[in-house]
């Protein structure tokens, strides 16, 4: 097992890097320059020298490269638009990103996991066509068309919610909901899947030839193992909604880490996008391999390949 | 001015007779971007400015007309030769942090904003030659020479005056003197959440008295309509940018307040005449008949836009009508076979959300030139690009047909005409950068900067104006309108012809 | 011979779609879509691009249907092109990745050892990118319009199609008539692209009818993002954005183009599902 945990460990250092090289070398490919930007309207050709100089534009790329390398261990590099720190500007929208995907998921989760089970014990029924129907309704819902039709009902029509921005809990409802309808709709038909497989499993029909009530088969023996590949499920869609929320931000007007990087990409705000990209590029490797390390836990033939 | 005054009576009568329901109220002001940073000298965009309006004050500061009135100092003089300006101080007046505002308060900021390398330092820079203390409540600007625009660029958003004591606490990193303000304005800063939220609070000591608002929170909502459904449903008490469609909507809302006041800014396609065709005049003349300006204000701006005949808007100080260019697509294709083209292919090259309904209008002028044969490539860019690729130096110039914006912050015709008719004052540090270039129309630019007459002034700039609208060194488009929504308990609300709405003196009515 | 065979197992394939509800209803809704694009110039009322400023943002009506925007334009008409524009992107892009992809994945599997590493630990680390993200970076460098829609699409597909394909080029490979044709003294490419590539394709056409719905969301929310196609091209998402201001005023703006991403994407998703049932007979639970 800790072999298992140590070379996926390992595994993580070429991703890293090959990930800060990459975006490194596509923000360089962009159109652009960033001096310029920073400079403003009215400013002098003196004034982009110096901005340049004093950010390291003016150095050759594979010294920019190691200069931002060495930025990213010491913490020292700065926004070039703000001149803030470069943590600082991320991590209170990274945070917003993880409060609304963290209350995104226990949604989906709760409701995937709750109509999934139902939809297996009744299979066929017409409870489990409607759940089908819902989940294949819920990953063909474009997310900013779903994000527009409530906030027309919601804030518009109704006025029960706010159309967008930050403030109180009333503000996360309707992202979270947006974010979270594509996620609820996968896990429901994975737990739905699931069970239908435990419950053709042998130890179900010996269980069952047993005379054990069915209520207590299915919640106290088919549910936890049917809950294997869920857990993995709901980890992998979690790792997808850091750094997938960039649409449900954008119609909200949510101000998280994925519209900061987009925001940054247009205005060159190089160390931003960065930093930016590579912090969502790690949490998803760790949260998938934080899934990798539970499931071979709980099934112990996979720590051998 | 007559409003200012009016708004100021009332003000001054409710606080002699202490109506105290005034006082109070927590003020939500939505804006559409996050203020790049705090510190007046390094800023360049409209948020910065909206919010350092409330924290800072300035020796002098725009009225609703553009008119420069009094603020920190209470008078001034000017030399006779034009070069020694001298201001008396308000007394007894103090910075957020407790610093002492006085002539070496004013001395502290303008030299170190001289002496470093921030955004605004260009407009201060060339003029200043010294600053000289007289004594505690008396401060001497001597200028390098004669410059008429002066007080203008010291009610330009740069010249708020930061407290010393941050200058010497942060003066030498710019990135924390901006996250650190403290002015001796109506409001100080008390949180600031980024992408989110700033959030202010009453001065309990203000020189002009306390403000009637508690507290006044700038949340920041990027999507125009999005602030705009904010404001219907309570949850903002302000915006501006309001989206034309919305007006109607909004005029009927019987909780709103909605102020339609003319901007400075006005909006036309440039051409770089670098470039053939664009040389032609003929070809530039036939894009002016090609495009229905009327069809543009009345159908994609909904009236809040008039259309324009001359680069001056009408509320520009120097503005003469020149008849323009009427819409006439015949003409247009006339015109262009004239010049030997039964067919033209252009790049037209826009923003998108930089200017109200920008790309909107863009695609209606796609649209209308294709009926006179002329087939423009809509290239849309960030604004950031945008910069990048209009302001290059000449021989990289790429591009062919662009749409532009631009708003005199000095309110004078001095600073359209310029800087961007003016045949030197090439990109990438000027800004013509369609590449202009008349000499009559250079040297009656020349005229008007001295010309002290105002009559004699103004008859210099409407022969330039009708020069350059004769040649079509522009394809003129429209003036802009601002809309403003507010919460209709919300009196006091200015709205400044630079795009700037403030709130430091409005009050809650009951 | 085996011409025969193979029209054999498509009946076979076509025979377990048409059993299958849900297969059926998505295979129809994607014929109607492809239908409507590729007549679409016979099929529309009006010009998706011609502007008429006396209808401005008329609503559902007899002469229109389903409503014109703030330029007069027939949003019935502009549904049905932007049906051409989503899909003949989607198509194209996809059928890159796929054909790009599967060949890396293949070589990858069959090949083992240092190129397997290569190109699998670069896959790896575009997979580690959001995939909205690397998509809106690429367009940035390229700029917008259809064709770098379809790169960028291409791109962030890709490492997928590499997955599968190298999952089953490995699984493949050991059959013995592999093994056969190696003591025959065949090639490796040969091999490759005589029994194993062929061998490995159902799951690859399935990855595909889903990545179809995927990259038409995706070229749908970059469009609404700004990042989309040029004007005056019809396409839904850059529609959709500019509905989103115009929608308490002429709400039918939002509901029509919305609707059609929906419709299509749903039939993509049943049309792949559907597949897999038919293609995999023994996961037809999953």
């Amino acid at each position: 097992m800790r072999n298992f945990v140590v070379r996926r460990l390992m595994l993580l250092i070429p991703i890293f890097l090959g990930v800060s090289i990459l975006i490194f070398l596509l923000m360089h490919f962009i159109p652009g320059d960033p001096a310029r930007l920073l400079a403003g309207e009215g400013a002098t050709p003196q004034d982009i020298l110096n901005i340049r100089q004093k950010f390291g534009l003016d150095q050759p790329l594979i010294t920019q490269y190691f200069l931002f390398m060495k930025g990213v261990f010491t913490g020292e590099l700065i926004s070039l638009r703000t001149e803030a720190g470069v943590m600082e500007e991320i991590l209170p929208r990274f945070w917003n990103t993880i409060q609304l995907s963290l209350l995104s998921i226990l949604i989906s989760a709760t409701l995937g996991i709750g109509l999934g089970i139902v939809a297996a014990v009744k299979r066929n029924s017409w409870v489990d066509n409607l759940v089908m129907g819902f989940s294949l309704f819920g990953v063909s819902m474009p997310v900013f068309w779903l994000g527009i039709l409530l906030i027309l009902l919601f804030a518009v029509v109704f006025d029960w919610l706010p159309a967008g921005g930050k403030g109180g809990f009333e503000h996360i409802i309707l992202p979270a909901i947006t974010l979270g309808m594509a996620t609820s709709a996968i896990i429901a038909r994975m737990t739905r899947a699931s069970m239908l497989q435990v419950l053709s499993q042998d130890f179900i029909r010996t269980a069952d030839a047993f005379g054990i009530r069915r209520n207590k088969i299915i919640y106290k023996y088919a549910l936890k193992n049917a809950m294997i590949p869920v857990v993995t499920i709901v980890g992998i869609q979690f790792g997808y909604m850091l750094g997938g929320a960039v649409l449900t931000e954008s119609v909200f007007g949510w101000p998280g880490l994925g519209r900061l990087i987009v925001d940054s990409i247009f205005s060159r705000d190089y160390t931003v996008v960065q930093v930016g990209i590579m912090v969502i590029a790690m949490t998803f490797v760790f949260v998938n391999l934080g899934v990798d390390i539970t499931y071979a836990f709980l099934d112990p033939r996979i720590r051998r390949r | 001015m007559k409003k200012f005054l009016v708004v100021a009576f009332f003000v001054s009568l409710f606080a002699v007779f202490g109506f105290a329901e005034n006082y109070g109220g927590d003020f939500v002001y939505a804006m559409g971007a996050d203020a790049v940073t705090l510190l007046p000298a390094n800023m360049s965009d409209n948020p910065s400015e909206a919010v350092c309006r409330h924290i800072f004050d300035g020796l002098v500061e725009f009225a609703e007309d553009m008119e420069i009135v009094p603020a920190l100092a209470k008078s001034w003089e000017i030399s006779e030769d034009g070069t020694v300006y001298t201001f008396h101080l308000q007394q007894g007046v103090k910075f957020h942090d407790g610093a002492a505002f006085n002539a070496q308060a004013v001395k502290t900021y303008f030299d170190w904003i001289v002496a470093s390398n921030v955004k605004r330092t260009s407009l201060y820079e060339p003029y200043i030659k010294q600053i000289n203390v007289v004594d505690e409540n008396t401060v001497e600007f001597v200028l390098h020479f004669s410059f008429g625009g002066f007080t203008s660029t010291l009610a330009h958003g740069a010249g708020l005056i930061v407290s010393p004591a941050m200058i010497a606490k942060y003066g030498d990193d710019v990135g924390e003197l901006g996250k650190h303000p403290s002015g001796t304005g109506p409001f100080a800063l008390e949180v600031w959440k980024r992408a989110e939220v700033i959030q202010v609070r009453a001065n309990e000591d203000y020189w002009k008295g306390r403000p009637y608002l508690d507290s006044i929170e700038f949340r920041v909502i990027p999507e125009d309509i999005t602030r705009v459904i904010q404001v219907q449903s309570g949850d903002a008490d302000l915006t501006m940018r309001v989206p034309p469609i919305m007006k109607r909507r909004l005029e009927g809302d019987k909780n709103l307040t909605l102020r339609n006041d003319p901007s400075l800014r006005v909006i036309y396609l440039g051409f770089n005449m670098r470039k053939a065709p664009l040389d032609n005049v003929l070809v530039r003349q036939a894009f002016n008949y090609a495009i229905d300006k009327e069809k543009l204000c009345s159908v994609i701006m909904r009236g809040l836009a008039t259309p324009s005949d001359s680069p001056l808007s009408p509320n520009t100080w120097g503005y003469a009508p020149t008849g323009g260019y009427p819409y006439d697509p015949a003409k247009a294709r006339e015109l262009l076979k004239q010049a030997g083209y039964d067919e033209l292919d252009i790049v037209l090259s826009t923003p998108r959300g930089r200017y109200l309904q920008d790309y909107e209008t863009i695609i209606a002028v796609q649209a209308m030139l294709a009926d006179s044969n002329i087939n423009a490539d809509v290239q849309p860019m960030e604004w950031g690009e945008y910069i990048n690729f209009l302001f290059t130096e000449p021989e990289n110039s790429n591009y062919e047909v662009f749409l532009l914006g631009w708003a005199p912050s000095t309110g004078d015709a001095d600073w359209v005409l310029r800087p961007l008719f003016s045949s030197d004052n090439l990109p990438p540090s000027g800004d013509n950068n369609t590449f202009y270039n008349n000499p009559k129309v250079d040297e009656l630019i020349q005229a008007g900067m001295r010309e002290s007459d105002p009559e004699a002034r103004h008859a210099i700039y409407a022969e330039a104006q009708q020069i350059i609208v004769e040649d079509a060194g522009w394809a003129f488009l429209y003036n802009l309108n601002q809309l403003v929504v507010f919460n209709n308990k919300v009196q006091g609300v200015e709205v400044l012809p630079i795009e700037i709405v403030l709130v430091k003196n409005a009050w809650f009515e009951n | 011979m085996r011409r025969s065979k193979r029209a054999d197992s498509f009946f076979v394939i076509w025979r377990r779609i048409k059993k299958n509800r849900m297969a059926m209803v998505g295979t129809f809704i994607v014929l109607f879509f492809v239908v409507l694009a590729v007549f679409a110039p016979w099929v529309a009322p009006f010009s998706p691009t011609e502007h008429n400023y006396e209808d401005s943002l008329v609503g559902p009506s007899l002469k229109h249907w389903f409503g014109t925007d703030i330029y007069g334009r027939d949003i019935l008409s502009r549904v049905i092109f932007g049906a051409r524009t989503s899909l003949g992107i989607a198509f194209l892009a996809v059928s890159i990745a796929a054909v790009s992809g599967v060949l890396l994945g293949a070589i990858a599997g069959f090949f083992g050892g240092f190129w397997d590493e290569l190109i699998m630990r670069f896959f790896d680390i575009l997979l580690a990118f959001p995939d909205i993200l690397l998509a809106i970076a690429i367009i940035a460098i390229l700029g917008t319009g259809w064709f770098n829609l379809v790169l960028a699409i291409a791109i962030y597909s890709m490492p997928q199609f590499a997955r599968i394909a190298r999952s089953e080029v490995v699984s493949v490979k050991q059959n013995e008539y592999v093994e056969a044709a190696m003591a025959l003294g065949e090639g490796p490419w040969t091999r490759l692209f005589r029994y194993v590539l062929p061998n490995s394709l159902a799951p690859v056409i399935i990855q595909g009818s889903l990545r179809m719905a995927t990259a038409i969301l995706s070229i749908s929310g970059l469009g609404f993002l700004g990042l989309g196609v040029k004007p005056p091209l019809a396409e839904w998402g850059t529609d959709l954005s500019l509905a989103r201001t115009y929608l308490q005023v002429a709400p039918h703006l939002g509901i029509f183009t919305g609707l059609a991403i929906f419709l299509i994407v749903m039939g993509f998703n049943y049309f792949g599902d559907g597949l897999n049932d038919a293609l995999n007979p023994k996961l037809k639970d999953r």
